[in-house]
């Protein structure tokens, strides 16, 4: 039960973290406050790199280094550019309705994705009660917008 | 609209993400494949900031709002870590529906808190979306739910 307790939890803190974003880049502009929520992610990330020094979830980088690729820098730079777009769309038409278009595109894009088994997801049919959802989603996004 | 289109796109970049995140994960493990995101997107930000003619003054570090970046910063490293801690314990579909959830009731009741942006659209727009993510997510008759999402999800 905790489990799920810690599920809408998390969405909430993500909730929390954009409206956030968004209002640094009210201040800093979008170019600042991207970077500076990158700098200050990459500072807690080397923390927690120290603290879980010895443990399973970090294992020697001696064995990790034959296994870098130059293409690991993608997720940085996609990254960068979901958080500016979410810098200039938060402030501009608020938080309920970017999350929600947000979410429109996830699960099209998971639903694509997971139609054709793109890296590496598991296949599964982009079937009538998916489109359904979607179109109901849609639904409710513009109902957001609309009144 | 356009505002709205681009936060849809943001929404399609965001499981690309999460996907390649997952590979990177699996090859390097958790806390490195989010610090090589993290550490690649401090540069990439900060040549496009320079790239702009933009400067970092001694200033911000004073500024309320390096709280607010660095709060959020920190906020998508532990949701991130959560997410990880989750997707082993949890069924994936549950995980995103509760998650979505989640994120909406919050940001309607910040909406409405901060900004005084409240309607019963969002409400009933809520709804449907809740609505549409439980049929989209909604386990088949075979057993097979919403794909189970890759390891590591990106904060963003």
């Amino acid at each position: 039960m905790k489990y799920v307790h810690l599920s809408w939890f998390n969405g909430m803190l993500i909730g929390v973290m954009l409206l956030l974003s968004g209002l640094a880049s009210e201040v800093f502009g979008p170019y600042k406050g991207t970077f500076y929520f990158h700098l200050t992610g990459f500072a807690a990330v080397c923390v927690l790199f120290l603290l879980f020094r010895n443990s399973a979830l970090n294992q020697p980088t001696a064995t990790m280094v034959k296994r870098y690729a130059p293409w690991f820098i993608l997720p940085g730079i996609v990254n960068v550019c979901i958080t500016y777009t979410n810098s200039i769309v938060v402030p501009r038409i608020g938080l309920t309705v970017a999350l929600a278009a947000a979410m429109l595109g996830q699960l099209i894009m998971s639903g694509i994705m997971s139609q054709y088994g793109l890296l590496g997801t598991p296949k599964q049919a982009f079937d009538k009660r998916r489109v359904l959802g979607i179109a109901i989603i849609a639904l409710g996004l513009w109902l957001m917008v609309r009144f | 609209m356009i505002y709205i289109v681009l936060s849809g796109l943001s929404g399609f970049a965001v499981i690309v993400n999460v996907a390649i995140n997952g590979i990177v994960a699996s090859r390097i493990g958790t806390i490195r494949g989010v610090g090589i995101t993290f550490f690649t997107g401090t540069i990439a930000a900060a040549l496009l900031l320079f790239s702009k003619g933009e400067t970092l003054v001694a200033g911000d570090i004073t500024s309320v709002a390096i709280r607010f970046a660095a709060m959020a910063g920190i906020l998508g490293i532990g949701t991130t870590f959560i997410f990880n801690g989750l997707v082993q314990r949890i069924a994936a579909f549950k995980m995103v529906l509760l998650r979505f959830i989640g994120q909406i009731g919050v940001s309607i009741l910040l909406d409405y808190w901060l900004f005084d942006l409240f309607s019963l659209g969002k409400c009933l727009g809520g709804i449907c979306l809740i609505t549409g993510l439980m049929l989209f997510t909604r386990q088949s008759d075979n057993g097979e739910g919403i794909d189970r999402t890759p390891e590591t999800e990106n904060a963003a």
